[in-house]
């Protein structure tokens, strides 16, 4: 088991080396979409290769001469990445505009120029009603024109069916995986389930689900470990990058057990696509269907409140984690106001800023063992 | 040295200000007389709520009124007392504040809202500050028009999918308001409204205008204090009959050889919103320099959204408008709008402010002036400042830096 984690984790130990070394083993393109709502089963089943966009480490100099220092991380980092050639192994980007950021920054990936391959996804940022539904629907079937163009052949019905039925297959996995995770976190820590799911963003799908399949026989019948009294959390957010995993090591060594998330490139993206009817309205209704997201601008603050209790009560979590990034108006208004209504329902709740990959402070390490404490007493 | 003084309108003194106060004493009586208050953020379309006989709050006014009421900063105070972030909008922060504490700078007090309305066609932030609202005032409608971001290659059928989008939420929210609290939706009022908001803006791009004569006779200060009309009485009569008056004022100062800064030597295009608690020093401290602020894309654009609006399609106008706003374009959209204005008001130097709170006009700020210094060959200096929070910058720097640049192009 162990080393079949380690195999997940080389790949997102550098993620683009690991890329460019990677790609060496395949004609695919290699297309970087900007995490949450791109669907990647359509670069898929344009036999493309579909990656999340993550950020990477280090000083972020050439980004500097386009976007200043209070710009989000996720949208520095890749540009950092793409000015500095370290993203040599993509072939395009695909950017949604689910925020600000996402709309300008891709903005200025298409007026650089520098991959071959550009698109930008315009996602409603509304929910309800049939209009968004049918609005999406349309440019779902826009950006499948634009991958058929570039890739020079058509999407074909049946390659979509499989590489939905893939990606779903995928999701069931790791949904398995959560499931060990929550009943028994010395056996699979969260840090080591953030390994195996940032991962995701990676690896191809075929292989990806070999290797997952793989390790879930083996955590399935690994025996039993010791329990450990740890207390229950939910984990809320995250910047829109690989998972948080120095944060999630610090949360578990302070003795909590995050039984439940509700980040970006989390569970919420475990929910799958329907796999009967028109497959554009398919993968548009997965969108409509994501649980409250902060960048829906009908996606009411009673209805978030309402999914976060729901999701606290059905774990039997104490408490309430929030990984709010630094420069991100949407989640800093949410959070603010969702961490006031819990914290007047009872819930007790930490709010933790994120700056990019600064990973776990010190400051960090004590507010979140005084955090575990006070839920313990 | 004695400051140079501003010497501002006569109109605004006894037109606009007269204005202004009718404006907060409706909003203080609103509640009273039971006639519903929308808080409008962002370019949601003010005409429609006014077709149901609202009054309109502007909630981007607020916070800029506050700002130069000095009281911006101890609002955001109280704001980040309740867990939001520091590097939010201030005028955000500015509006939580005044809402949990009641205070109104401008008013008697602050109205309490019947409903929330905004679109994101601007920033992504607006859905929170709904719900911010929604927070204080719990149980009032909130209702958004998403606006999808237009790319410099748009093709023309994604461009109508996009406009579709954004009528048929328009129309939801007519019918929405249509038996809204008993009310009725007074179409013959909302084209009134439209038609009225047209020619506000050609009104207003007619006084802006002005500032292409060389010397200015009026300086950005001036059309930035007087943004009021066109922001916060969109859709009413006499927004176009003021910008009628201010300019017979102003092409009456031009005939006179009137130039807003004695000796004007250069032409300075501000790039970003206006630092809102430092206009006066501002005006005074370039014009030591003998320097004019002529232009903005910042008050400039908002015009431009509305300059189009066509009674006999009034739907389809907003569509337009949002869609074809400045923060709503892609880069090249941007660098064109930018490049063509340092050249049209003929500026000699750029001064770029970087608004540190507001995202949607810091964010490719740096991108767009790279180009448009390339293209225009005009020089620029950047200062970080913000629009109502003066914790996030230094006054000090943004003087230094800007008195550094302005004695670089006397020298040049």
């Amino acid at each position: 088991m162990r080393e079949t984690i380690q195999e997940f984790a080389s790949v997102i130990e550098e993620p683009y080396v690991w890329l460019a070394k990677a790609k060496k083993t395949t004609d695919r393109k290699v297309i970087g979409c900007f995490p949450m709502y791109v669907p990647h089963e359509l670069v898929h089943a344009a036999g493309m290769w579909p990656i999340d966009l993550v950020g990477g480490n280090g000083e972020m100099t050439a980004a500097a001469q386009y976007l200043q220092n209070i710009v989000c991380y996720p949208m520095r980092s890749a540009l950092e990445l793409l000015l500095t050639g370290q993203l040599s192994a993509l072939d395009g980007a695909v950017f949604a505009t689910i925020c600000t950021a996402g709309a300008s920054g891709g903005e200025m990936w298409r007026n650089l120029n520098l991959l071959p391959y550009y698109h930008q996804l315009v996602v409603p940022r509304k929910a309800g009603g049939e209009g968004t539904l049918q609005y999406f629907t349309s440019q779902i079937g826009r950006f499948k024109s634009s991958l058929e163009a570039f890739g020079g052949r058509a999407i074909s019905g049946e390659a979509l069916a499989d590489s939905i039925k893939l990606y779903n297959r995928s999701r069931s996995l790791l949904q398995r995986l959560y499931e060990v995770n929550r009943r028994n976190p010395e056996a699979l820590p969260p840090q080591d389930l953030a390994v195996v799911r940032g991962a995701a963003s990676l690896m191809p799908r075929e292989e990806y689900v070999k290797l997952l399949s793989k390790l879930v026989e083996e955590v399935e019948a690994a025996p039993t470990s010791p329990r450990t009294e740890r207390v229950p959390m939910v984990l809320v957010g995250s910047i829109c990058d690989l998972p948080q995993i120095e944060i999630l090591s610090v949360i578990h060594a302070a003795g909590g057990a995050i039984v439940e998330d509700d980040s970006p490139l989390g569970r919420r993206m475990l929910l799958p696509v329907t796999e009967n009817g028109d497959q554009m309205v398919a993968l548009a209704q997965r969108y409509v269907d994501t649980p409250p997201c902060p960048t829906k601008c009908d996606a009411t603050l009673d209805a978030n409140f309402a999914y976060l209790v729901e999701l606290t009560k059905s774990a039997g979590a104490q408490g309430l984690v929030f990984l709010r990034p630094l420069y991100c108006d949407v989640l800093g208004l949410d959070y603010a106001l969702l961490s006031g209504r819990l914290t007047q329902a009872g819930i007790a709740n930490l709010s933790l800023d994120l700056n990019g990959r600064e990973g776990a402070s010190g400051q960090v390490q004590t507010r979140m063992q005084a955090f575990v404490e006070m839920l313990r007493r | 040295m004695e400051p140079i003084k501003m010497r501002y309108l006569t109109t605004q003194r006894e037109k606009m200000s007269p204005m202004v106060r009718s404006y907060w004493a409706e909003l203080d009586q609103a509640n009273e007389l039971g006639r519903p208050v929308v808080y409008c953020l962002g370019m949601v379309p003010q005409e429609v709520f006014r077709a149901v006989d609202a009054a309109v709050f502007f909630g981007e006014n607020f916070g800029a009124g506050c700002a130069v009421a000095r009281v911006s900063e101890e609002l955001c105070d109280v704001t980040e007392s309740r867990g939001f972030p520091v590097e939010l909008c201030s005028y955000i922060r500015t509006h939580i504040g005044a809402m949990a504490t009641g205070r109104n700078p401008m008013g008697k007090t602050l109205p309490k809202p019947d409903m929330v309305a905004y679109c994101n066609s601007r920033c992504t932030a607006y859905a929170g500050w709904g719900k911010a609202i929604q927070e204080l005032f719990p149980g009032i409608p909130a209702l958004a028009i998403d606006v999808p971001p237009m790319r410099d290659d748009v093709s023309r059928d994604e461009y109508n999918q996009a406009s579709a989008h954004v009528q048929r939420q328009i129309e939801e929210m007519i019918g929405f308001l249509d038996g809204w609290k008993g009310h009725r939706f007074d179409h013959a009022r909302f084209e009134e409204g439209i038609d009225n908001t047209g020619k506000g803006g050609r009104a207003f791009v007619a006084f802006q205008d002005t500032l292409r004569t060389k010397p200015a006779p009026i300086s950005l200060i001036d059309i930035f204090i007087q943004l009021f009309p066109m922001v916060c009485l969109k859709g009413q009569p006499e927004v176009a009959e003021y910008y009628l008056a201010a300019k017979a004022e102003v092409d009456q100062r031009i005939a006179e050889g009137f130039s807003a800064v004695p000796e004007e030597k250069f032409r300075i295009y501000w790039d970003g919103i206006a630092i809102w608690t430092r206009l006066k020093t501002q005006f005074e401290q370039l014009a030591r320099h003998k320097a004019a602020l002529v232009a903005s894309v910042y008050a400039f654009n908002m015009a431009d959204s509305v300059t189009h609006y066509d009674p006999a399609r009034p739907v389809e106008s907003i569509a337009d408008g949002l869609l074809n706003g400045f923060t709503n374009r892609g880069l090249q959209a941007k660098i064109d709008y930018v490049s063509r204005m340092v050249t049209d008001f003929e500026a000699d130097g750029i001064i770029m402010q970087v608004s540190r709170s507001c995202k949607p006009y810091f964010l490719d700020e740096y991108a767009v002036m790279k180009e448009v210094v390339k293209r225009t060959g005009v020089p620029y200096c950047e200062v970080q400042g913000d629009m109502a929070d003066p914790r996030l910058y230094s006054e000090q720097e943004i003087e230094n830096r800007i008195d550094a640049f302005l004695t670089r192009l006397a020298a040049a």
